[in-house]
């Protein structure tokens, strides 16, 4: 029974390396795909385009493998929660590299087209931050620091915030009929693209969180409502006529 | 095959000829897949040896399934997006490796900031594989600056040369004297281009050339007055407010007439990306032994990846805005040499869309030592 433990935590780590790879591959992609947008380079949005196949690929292999563990081990306790963690990050890490290839498509549709300096000073501002979140986020996984992981949630408010600024100077660029409507609108969808890998890091951090904790954030509302549910049930309301 | 590959082959090969050797030894020794070369073989002088080696080198010890690193290739398994994605190539290279044999790959990581790397791998005798990593970084970005270089000096040359070309081509069939008189200022125009590229190649090189013969304590202030002055007549044209605050009277000891090309290079930039209503701010800021000297505009701005090269000569960040701001293309690479002969520092902060600033800094000259004109003051 010990050897066939040690060959399940050794699966394991195997998995958690693989997510660890495949965050790298995420957190290489964002500064890619801001690349592509603000030198409109076509070539290299094709091979991101492309590249996202293999990311799709792995993430189905990580929740296979997580899938198969749960069949065979039928663990408990920790290893119960690292698994279901790790297939939630997977499908988080996916998502994110999709949004990346969002930005290349839209990068496709704005070719030619030039940007307002200001406009590129926040993309290149919420890509970096966008970055530094996912950074963090895994980080927090390899280490299995959960005061980082839960941080995390704090950090992205920095970048709703470029996210907003961004919007606000697209109206603005567009009152001074500096920026084409076309442009201005495909813009306005990538800033909530990169507001969106933002969302999907601070997932990665929340479920980090909860593989070390078996706390999310969810936790708290879901507490609310079901003391509300009982106390209803205890005081029923007073039908009226 | 280099020297120094070869070196490095006969070291991989006997370090992986000594590990078969102790394999038993070895794998007792290994408690997780991978580990330092140091940890296993720690012993072996050629350990030390790997482990002093400026590349990574990772054997693949085949029938033991498991990697040995020296500590360059060490360092490269830290939790770091780069070191995964060069961790990850280079297991994925020796894999394809035992199947079809040597590989080599050039890995970009986009960082940021970019870095390059080179991974090469080689069976060895005995069935394991040794892959080697450079990072090549420097190598590739000496490349592009050489490469970019001779593509921009040929543009910057062959435009005016052409266009003075076209426009005599012209000419010489044309009989209506208004065009020729139009005609005859854009070659003029075209020349006097031409001119000042070779006057400012000619002057670069002659700063490059080192220290010149006018040597002397100057006054940071009155350079700074000289530099604004120069520019004010161009400030006026854009509608743009240049305000200068001094410190104190700061003495460094240089060439005056560098000095001065170099500080109104930079103000001229900041005036020519700024739009009209804006403000340049010129400023300095002593220290005991440095003086600061700060040019701030509101205009564009400058990318984070062209920061870097915007020193290099002839490096344009758009080149199809360059004709409409003029310039000859070296102004900074001027700039920074003029600051590198005086034993001091420049660089450069700024974000698109809301403008930069560059600081020049400078070593002081002690303050006993008095200006030409004051020592004149005092001999009269």
């Amino acid at each position: 029974m010990d050897e066939l433990r040690k060959t399940f935590h050794q699966e394991l780590d195997a998995v958690r390396d693989e997510v660890v790879r495949l965050g790298a591959s995420v957190i290489e992609a964002i500064p890619r795909a801001t690349a592509v947008l603000l030198t409109g380079d076509l070539e290299g949005a094709d091979y991101l385009v492309r590249a996202d196949d293999e990311i799709d690929s792995r993430s189905i292999e990580i929740e296979d493998k997580c899938f198969q563990q749960l069949a065979l081990q039928a663990p408990v306790a920790g290893d119960l929660r690292q698994l279901v963690a790790i297939i939630k990050i997977s499908s988080e890490l996916e998502r994110s590299a999709d949004l990346c290839v969002n930005i290349c498509k839209a990068a496709r549709r704005i070719y030619g087209h030039d940007i307002d300096p200001v406009l590129r000073g926040l993309i290149s501002k919420m890509s970096e931050q966008a970055q530094q979140l996912y950074i963090a986020a895994l980080d927090a996984f390899e280490t299995n620091d959960a005061p980082k992981a839960a941080a995390i949630d704090d950090m992205d408010s920095f970048l709703d915030g470029l996210h907003r600024q961004f919007i606000q100077e697209i109206f603005e660029s567009h009152a001074r009929e500096k920026i084409d409507l076309q442009v201005a609108v495909q813009l306005a969808v990538v800033a909530r693209f990169y507001e969106r890998i933002g969302d999907h890091a601070v997932n990665v951090g929340e479920r980090t969180n909860f593989l070390l904790t078996g706390w999310v954030p969810e936790s708290k509302g879901a507490a609310r409502f079901k003391a509300k549910q009982e106390s209803s049930h205890l005081n029923p309301p007073i039908e009226t006529q | 095959m280099s020297v120094g590959w070869f070196v490095a082959g006969i070291a991989v090969a006997s370090i992986v000829a000594y590990l078969i050797s102790r394999k038993k030894s070895v794998i007792a020794v290994q408690t997780t897949q991978v580990a330092p070369l140091n940890d296993s073989v720690k012993d072996h002088p050629l350990a030390g040896a790997m482990d002093a080696l400026p590349i990574g080198v990772v054997v693949a010890v085949a029938s033991a399934e498991h990697l040995v690193r020296n500590t360059i290739a060490s360092a490269m398994t830290g939790v770091r997006h780069v070191d995964v994605l060069v961790d990850q190539a280079v297991e994925a290279l020796l894999a394809e490796t035992f199947i079809s044999g040597n590989q080599e790959r050039a890995l970009e990581v986009a960082g940021p900031p970019t870095r390059h790397f080179s991974i090469r791998t080689e069976l060895l005798a005995g069935g394991d594989a040794v892959a080697v990593i450079e990072d090549v970084t420097q190598k590739v970005l000496i490349d592009t600056v050489r490469t970019d270089f001779v593509a921009n000096l040929s543009h910057e040359l062959k435009t005016p040369i052409g266009g003075i070309a076209a426009l005599g081509d012209t000419m010489t069939n044309e009989t209506d004297p208004l065009v020729i008189q139009q005609l005859a200022e854009r070659i003029v125009k075209e020349s006097f281009r031409m001119s000042g590229i070779v006057d400012d190649l000619l002057s670069l090189s002659r700063i490059e050339f080192g220290k010149s013969d006018d040597w002397q304590p100057v006054e940071v202030g009155s350079v700074l007055r000289e530099a604004v002055g120069q520019c004010q007549h161009l400030a006026q044209r854009h509608h743009v407010e240049i305000k200068l605050e001094l410190e104190n009277g700061a003495m460094v000891f240089g060439d005056r007439s560098q000095l001065v090309s170099a500080l109104s290079n930079l103000i001229e930039n900041a005036v020519k990306y700024s739009e009209p209503g804006k403000l340049v701010r010129v400023e300095t800021k002593e220290d005991v032994e440095t003086v600061m000297i700060s040019v701030s505009d509101q205009g564009i701005g400058i990318a984070p990846a062209d920061q870097e090269r915007i020193f290099e000569r002839f490096f344009r960040v758009d080149r199809a805005r360059s004709r409409s701001t003029g310039g000859t293309g070296l102004g900074l690479s001027i700039v920074r040499h003029v600051v590198d002969n005086h034993g001091g520092k420049i660089s450069v902060q700024s974000e698109e869309g809301t403008g930069a600033t560059f600081t020049v800094t400078l070593p002081t000259t002690p303050q006993e030592i008095q200006t030409n004109e004051e020592h004149h003051e005092h001999a009269v």
